[in-house]
């Protein structure tokens, strides 16, 4: 489809004249040379064609002002699931072999075994204060069964929940709890002198560890279970109290609406009273003047 | 040593995915780029670079070199776009965001570029983003692919399956339309300065 302007000079026309092929081929420089120096030759003698070429150039200017936002992307594939990992690549790896060539028992102990031995003298505490039925001071550490300051706040949390956990739902027996704590203490006492050189029944005690390891395991997570149970409980008492309280609380505003609705009524009906008053005094011959 | 697409396309058809990351490394842009100004959203663009290269991952084995690789991977962006503007369908919209702090986006630019000369880009961006928005689709997608990707007609006629007339046609129907909307809404630079005093 050629376009051709009114204006344009008959002597000037050529096939390439308002051509739009031929105009974008010459604006993008994309074209046979042969061709493009036809559309060449033939703006340079065109104004029309030049001044429409101008424009369009004009345009791509304004157009290069256009970019994209500049943002991180970071894509990366794996090969395991084909999806983007760009945060994995700045996930530390442990280094296997440098672990390996240490003893295990001079190597550093790991925060899950210290997140299970704080659990334990927790668990200990917890035995401690069941089997003695008293109060725990609550102010200042108590020393655990290796001589370890149990925090403050540890502490108080044991206070507090010693109420709940020794009075409801006692799936662990108190005995257990000690048989634990004896344990423990038994198993502190062996380790403590013996750190220095390897022990000399290592699978053994391994398999100990990994008995007691279940226990606590198990110590916890049936605790964990009773704080659920206890958490829930006290949310739906909770709804309870709030729902019984927003049924007095509308009680109420409903009571004093009516009253002063009541207030309302009897004061409109004074005024109505006063107004026909009113008006039968001035209706009367010789009323108020 | 830097590999071409086709010996990067080769190892990673052996599984080397290292291979295949540095593909994912020379042409994120691009298509980040392209899908940006086709669909106008900065969060679905990414969306759909992501996607284009998970889709290009798992058809690799089928890909046989008939085409060179940025062409493949352009064709799967294009047709994940449609995909979206389907989705959508809505006519895409870009704008700056009302949140924009000015003197932030000066720091990211470096000292060359004053915030004056800044706001005047970006509003300027904000205007070409908006006569884009009224293109028909194939228009909007040539002039794209043309003007900021650099690709030849011919190139461009067999991604978007049309004759290379046709591509012709609609870039200049495109720019047309283009100049027409631009003319009337790029503000004088005695507009511009009255707009950097307000902001």
């Amino acid at each position: 489809m050629k376009k051709v302007p009114e204006d344009h000079n008959s002597l000037n026309r050529s096939p390439y004249c308002g051509d739009p092929g031929a105009l974008v081929s010459y604006l993008y420089n994309d074209g046979s040379p042969d061709e493009l120096a036809a559309i060449a030759a033939h703006v340079q003698t065109c104004d029309t064609c030049t001044t429409e070429l101008a424009a369009l150039g004009d345009t791509r200017e304004v157009l290069s002002a256009w970019s994209p936002p500049q943002t991180e992307l970071g894509l990366t594939l794996t090969s395991s699931d084909a999806l983007p990992v760009a945060a994995a690549a700045t996930m530390p790896v442990p280094s296997v072999s440098a672990v390996a060539d240490v003893p295990w028992w001079r190597q550093s102990t790991p925060v899950w075994m210290q997140a299970v031995a704080a659990s334990m003298v927790f668990a200990a505490g917890i035995a401690i204060g069941a089997g003695r039925g008293g109060a725990v001071p609550a102010t200042a550490g108590s020393v655990g069964s290796a001589g370890q300051t149990v925090p403050a706040e540890a502490v108080k949390t044991n206070a507090a929940l010693k109420g709940e956990t020794a009075l409801k739902g006692d799936s662990v027996s108190r005995g257990e709890l000690a048989e634990l704590e004896q344990r423990l203490r038994a198993e502190l006492a062996r380790l403590s002198p013996s750190s220095s050189t390897p022990a000399p029944a290592q699978t053994a005690a391994r398999t100990d560890d990994e008995a007691l390891l279940k226990r606590v395991r198990s110590l916890l997570s049936e605790s964990e279970e009773r704080q659920r149970s206890e958490l829930a409980l006290r949310t739906a008492q909770v709804m309870r109290d709030m729902e019984i309280q927003r049924k007095v609380d509308m009680a109420t505003v409903q009571q004093d609406i009516g009253k002063i609705q009541g207030a309302t009524g009897a004061e409109l009906r004074q005024q109505r009273e006063l107004t026909n008053m009113l008006i039968n005094r001035v209706s009367l011959p010789g009323g108020v003047k | 040593m830097t590999w071409t697409d086709e010996e990067l396309v080769a190892r990673s058809r052996t599984g080397d995915m290292d291979s295949f990351n540095q593909l994912i490394l020379r042409w994120e842009r691009p298509i980040y780029a392209l899908a940006y100004r086709v669909i106008g959203q900065e969060e679905d663009a990414r969306d759909v670079a992501q996607e284009t290269f998970l889709r290009a991952f798992r058809a690799l084995p089928g890909f046989k070199g008939q085409a060179k690789f940025s062409s493949w991977i352009y064709r799967i962006a294009l047709n994940l776009c449609r995909d979206w503007i389907r989705r959508k369908r809505r006519t895409p919209v870009s704008q700056l965001p009302e949140d924009v702090d000015l003197s932030e986006l000066a720091a990211e630019q470096g000292p060359t570029e004053s915030v004056e000369d800044l706001v005047a880009r970006k509003e300027l961006s904000a205007v070409v983003e908006e006569a884009m928005a009224l293109l028909p689709e194939e228009q909007r997608t040539a002039v794209i692919l043309k003007e900021y990707h650099g690709m030849t007609f011919q190139e461009i006629a067999d991604l978007q399956g049309c004759p290379l007339s046709t591509v012709k046609t609609r870039l200049y129907q495109g720019l047309s339309v283009l100049r027409k909307h631009l003319k009337d809404r790029i503000p004088s630079p005695a507009e511009h300065a009255v707009r950097v005093r307000e902001h």
